[in-house]
């Protein structure tokens, strides 16, 4: 029976279901997949995406009142102690707008771009707790219906999740699945009149889950798919808390992010309407993906935001407390620290906005990549930064009565949510891998097979690379598009680009499609490019700055200097490693040693003190 | 002679109170017409000259007079002797010098193991129950004649009683404290002490039945008996004619006996055997040996056993399925009736299974339709003593079933698989070409009192509430019913009397199912 309904939904919605492959055919040629070639589209990057005007004037409208709000009303030391935000700041961010901020303005939201978004990032980050819900409630709660929901559910839902009158939540984390499809257990089964979903099953973990009306929930459902077979594909639902049914836990007690609600949610035969369903039945991976990859760009400026707040406070006391005679700001490891948390938060901003004005392109630019590299980053050095400041505080730093350790705590979150970065890490490495093997697939075949021409021609170009080859992919001479005062940099990106596509190209060669296996490896190919698209933000933000004179431009050519040269080495470093017979890589000793470790389960060598006699 | 024959940077280090002695200290130079300035290489007429040969005399200093520089004279290396050089690790294994001994590892020891030849995971190395080094060792001699009267049957000497392991019973022959009261009754006995090396002899076969054999305590007063000074011999010349041949023997014996019960000698013992056989004698050699040795064997096994095996029964068929499993939930299915004693289990056998999470969840995927075996029993030896476990296996899937071709919907962050037609290039397969014996799953193992088919009947039906599944499932018996694993080659003849547990077993340990 349900079965027939099934096929009568599906000639309703009027579309044979497509098995989803991921992203493996016909990618939109992306900037950070062309990295893996061994190539450099510099008009992608160059020169760094704007705002108009206009558009400047109205951001500016917007972030004044967000500013003061946040600076004046918001006591995150109370929301961080109480774990609660309270009803009158929930009231005054939703006075503010900012619960319908990326939301069309014809439903009732402020519309804005993904560079505004971003730049609002940057002050409510200032309040882990409250960027949290924010982002559970837009990056990924409503974002379903903004992406693939229809315009009935559109005007249906948003008006109200745009005000803030209702909050939105994301159900995906199941207690025994993580980020693995297969263990979704929730069901919803159709109803016999075939009007209705029943909607069964818990959801763990999940952000503003006791105080969202409106939940994006992912189930299981059964699908007839291309061969006539039933079987069971996620499929994403709207669920209003008014259905019936809900229930949630009490909020979860955490390290950071104290104030951000966190519960469990149940379902219980609650019953969905079919029009609830989000895309099409059986559709929900490719929504829940969708949704997944287009949240994360956000992430970079709200770090950026982040840090700089902190340089400010952490930089007021080192040039006021005294140590032997002398100034903190005065010691060396003390301003190393001051220009390693400045590089951080330019390069990260840098990247932030590069991808939000890639973004915000005309079109549908896929920029899934370039948004995973931007959160992996700025996660990264957010806590890196942060840890930076609390050693520069010293003890003070580890009080509660000062914000630094809640910052600590806050910023920890960021490298587990919204994918780990070791998923994210491998995400960006084997898409570009996926890319770069499509494309090299026969070269590499015909020189396996013994083709002398294709070999040859292999060989003569490492020769030329052995012997110091000159590189020159036009970002730095007389028609590049990069400052002469950061010509140094742009040929270190050039060299570690070229190198970059051979390495990439030698790593298939030898591993093949098996290079999933090698996580390892995969994790350097992604730190590599990370820092690569890194140094490319930088480099071009730069380049915009000096060109249009902005203030302390010459500060910026300085950061972009001293990252883009350490990041030079660094990868340098990663793409020895990644060579055959490298001494660098330790890969099989370290495996040995985890693998001995967790067949005991345990840290087995002697005690120091121990004796055999 | 005069000062400017002296070659420039000497004089100058020398100083000026050099310039006095100088005439004796380099006094034969000038004979070489010219010095060393004028020589060259390419010059056939001149011979080079001749470094001075003589015996160095340390600088004299003299009382400079006032106007003088005073420069300070260079302190040159004292003569020797250098004061001894000592180690900052207190450590009382003597070097080995030359003739380097040929050792023979304890592996490859002549003498025959008493331990079964299936006990390969286990090292034939039983830890030593007691620490290793006493806190205090008694003054040698103790207080004639028999030390061991101040020893009564009490608590254990201070090294057992402070040692971690729990207090173990008395074994069965009464222990250290037994064996010394014989030794005692015997030293009391009046007359000659003749017949020493038979004495100790007797004593070395009687240890394993008194319990004494792992008592280092025990192997010191044998030692003891030992006479002091006469068996030592005088002089090299009868050190090197192989002295005393059946009294090092016997010392020897001692030792070997020590090592074959892996009990540890300590500083102690080698001064006891040096009080008797002299230094550099064959005992002492061999307890030098013993020393570096053992230490190191006695931890090697990666997987070691406590020092005393749990009684037979559920608490030895406990540790065995550890050690096959170590991971894995452990029930017991039938508790023994009675609960503890000699009899344990007669009336009602112990039944005790394991079984990990993932044999679980392979069981549950096994189809119903697919008969599952009841195998055993198998032999799983415990150092000398042998369990015997049952398993509960499928029959190897067949390839079409055996992996589901994965999802591509499955991950929500990245991709499983790289769709490309591009296999791992030849010179990076590193897996080796092996042709391996395809197995089926074993879902669960089990140890019983009984190996009888009612008794893992009831295993099953423990199994069954765990896993449903096996309630459809067709299960066959392949059990050699009431029979004994096979048990490899035969034991070694030289094996040490085992003390009568009142088991009703014979040779060992070994737990044989009762019918």
């Amino acid at each position: 029976m349900s079965l027939l309904v099934l096929c009568a939904l599906r000639a309703r919605v009027g579309v044979a279901l497509p098995a989803r492959r991921l992203r493996t055919s016909a990618a939109p040629r992306g900037f950070a997949k062309e990295l893996f070639m061994g190539a450099l589209r510099k008009e992608e990057v160059f020169p760094f995406p704007e705002v108009s005007n206009e558009e400047l004037e109205e951001m500016n409208q917007f972030v004044g009142p967000v500013e003061k709000f946040f600076n004046e009303e918001v006591d995150s030391r109370k929301i961080d102690r109480d774990a609660k935000i309270p009803p009158e700041t929930l009231k005054g961010l939703k006075d503010l707008g900012l619960f319908g901020m990326q939301i069309p303005e014809e439903y009732g939201g402020l519309g804005l771009s993904n560079t505004m978004y971003a730049r609002l990032g940057e002050i409510t980050s200032l309040d882990g707790s409250i960027a949290v819900t924010l982002a559970a409630h837009q990056a990924i709660g409503l974002k379903g219906i903004l992406i693939a929901g229809t315009d009935e559910q559109k005007a249906k839902y948003l008006p109200r999740l745009a005000s803030g009158e209702h909050i939105a939540a994301f159900c995906l984390t199941e207690p025994g699945s993580g980020s693995d499809a297969a263990s979704i257990q929730t069901r919803a089964t159709l109803s016999e009149d075939g009007k209705h979903f029943l909607l069964n099953g818990s959801k763990v973990w999940i952000s503003n889950g006791g105080i969202a009306s409106i939940f994006t929930v992912f189930a299981r459902t059964e699908v007839v798919d291309k061969d006539g077979q039933l079987k069971d594909k996620i499929t994403a639902f709207i669920v209003e808390r008014d259905f019936g049914g809900v229930t949630h836990g009490k909020p979860e007690d955490k390290l950071g992010i104290r104030g951000s609600n966190t519960c469990e949610v149940h379902f219980e035969n609650t019953k969905v309407p079919i029009e609830n369903v989000i895309g099409e039945v059986g559709g929900g991976f490719k929504v829940a993906m969708n949704i997944l990859n287009s949240g994360r760009f956000s992430m970079g400026s709200a770090s950026a935001g982040l840090i700089k707040k902190l340089i400010e406070l952490t930089a007021e006391y080192a040039c006021t407390r005294k140590q032997f005679n002398k100034k903190l700001n005065e010691f060396g490891l003390i301003q190393e620290k001051f220009c390693l948390m400045a590089v951080k938060a330019y390069v990260m901003e840098s990247m932030a906005y590069l991808t939000a004005g890639m973004m915000d392109r005309p079109g549908f630019p896929d920029c899934s990549v370039e948004a995973a590299m931007v959160k992996v980053f700025s996660s990264e050095g957010a806590w890196t930064c942060v840890s930076e400041a609390l050693q520069i505080l010293g003890g003070l730093g580890y009080m509660k009565d000062y914000p630094y350790e809640r910052y600590l705590r806050d910023s920890r979150i960021l490298l587990i949510f919204e994918g780990t970065n070791e998923i994210l890490r491998m995400y960006i490495a084997l898409t570009g891998m996926q890319y770069a093997g499509k494309i090299l697939t026969g070269r590499i075949k015909e020189i396996r097979k013994g083709n002398v021409g294709v070999a040859l021609s292999e060989f003569l170009n490492k020769l030329r690379d052995t012997m110091g080859r000159k590189v020159d992919l036009g970002l730095v001479g007389d028609r590049g598009v990069v400052h002469p005062s950061l010509q140094e940099s742009g040929k270190k990106l050039e060299e570690n680009i070229y190198y970059f596509g051979t390495t990439v190209k030698g790593l298939l060669s030898r591993f093949g499609k098996t290079i999933v296996e090698e996580q390892l490896v995969l994790k350097r190919v992604a730190d590599i490019v990370i820092n690569l698209y890194a140094m490319t933000a930088a480099i071009s933000r730069a380049t915009r700055s000096i060109s249009i004179g902005l203030r302390n431009h010459d500060h910026e050519v300085l950061l972009t200097n001293i990252f883009c040269t350490e990041a030079y080495f660094k990868n340098n470093y990663a793409m020895a490693q990644l060579e055959k017979y490298a001494d660098e890589n330790l890969d099989d000793f370290i495996k040995k040693a985890a693998k001995h470790i967790l067949d005991k389960r345990a840290y087995t060598c002697s005690h120091p003190l121990d004796r055999t006699f | 002679m005069t000062p400017h024959r002296l070659p420039a940077a000497r004089a100058l280090l020398r100083g000026v109170g050099a310039q006095v002695g100088e005439g004796r200290g380099w006094g034969g130079e000038g004979g070489h017409g010219g010095g060393a300035l004028r020589w060259s290489t390419w010059d056939p007429h001149i011979p080079p000259p001749v470094p001075p040969v003589t015996p160095f005399i340390p600088p004299r200093v003299f009382n400079v007079p006032t106007f003088a520089p005073r420069i300070p004279p260079i302190s040159l290396p004292v003569s020797p002797p250098y004061p001894p050089i000592t180690s900052p690790y207190p450590c009382y294994i003597p070097p080995i010098t030359f003739p380097y001994p040929t050792i023979s590892p304890p592996y490859l020891s002549p003498y025959p193991s008493p331990y079964p030849p299936h006990t390969s995971p286990i090292s034939p190395y039983i830890p030593p129950i007691s620490p290793p080094y006493p806190p205090h060792s008694p003054p040698f001699p103790p207080s004639s004649p028999v030390p061991c009267r101040t020893a009564p049957a009490g608590p254990r000497r201070g090294s057992t009683a402070k040692t971690l392991v729990p207090p173990e019973p008395e074994p069965a022959g009464g222990g250290p404290a037994a064996f010394a009261a014989a030794l005692a009754a015997l030293e009391q006995r009046p007359g000659r002490r003749v017949g020493r090396l038979e004495l100790v002899a007797a004593a070395l076969a009687a240890m394993p039945a008194l319990g004494a054999e792992r008592d280092r305590a025990s192997y010191h007063r044998l030692l003891r008996l030992l006479p002091r000074g006469p068996w030592v011999p005088r002089g090299p010349l009868q050190r090197m004619l192989a002295p005393f041949p059946r009294q090092q023997e016997c010392g020897v014996q001692i030792l070997e006996q020590m090592e074959r019960y892996g009990v540890i000698p300590d500083a102690e013992t080698r001064f006891l055997l040096l009080g008797v056989f002299g230094p550099r004698s064959r005992p002492v050699r061999k307890c030098q040996r013993l020393l570096y040795w053992l230490p190191r064997m006695s931890r090697i096994d990666p997987h070691p056993l406590p020092p005393r095996l749990p009684p037979p029964g559920l608490a030895r068929a406990r540790l065995g399925l550890r050690r096959i499993e170590p991971h894995a939930a452990l029930t017991v299915y039938q508790h023994p009736v009675p609960e503890e004693g000699d009899a344990e289990g007669s009336t009602q056998p112990y039944i005790i299974g394991s079984q990990s999470e993932e044999q679980r969840e392979l069981l549950a995927q096994h189809s119903p339709t697919r008969p599952v075996y009841v195998e055993g029993p198998f032999p799983l030896w415990l150092r000398s003593t042998q369990l015997q476990y049952y398993v509960l296996r499928g029959d190897p899937l067949p390839p079409n079933l055996r992996e589901e071709p994965l999802d591509p919907e499955r991950s929500f962050y990245y991709p499983l698989y790289l769709d490309l037609d591009l296999e791992r290039g030849p010179w990076d397969d590193d897996d080796f070409d092996i042709d391996e014996v395809e197995e089926g799953p074993v879902f669960a193992l089990c140890m019983a009192g009984a190996g009888d088919r009612r008794t893992l009947g009831k295993w099953l039906s423990g199994l069954q509430e765990e896993n449903p599944v096996l309630g459809e499932t067709p299960v066959i018996f392949r059990i050699n019913e009431g029979g004994h694993p096979h048990p490899g080659p035969p034991l070694p003849q030289l094996q040490p009397p085992q003390p009568q547990r009142g088991h009703g077993n014979t040779g060992g340990d070994t737990e044989t199912p009762g019918e």
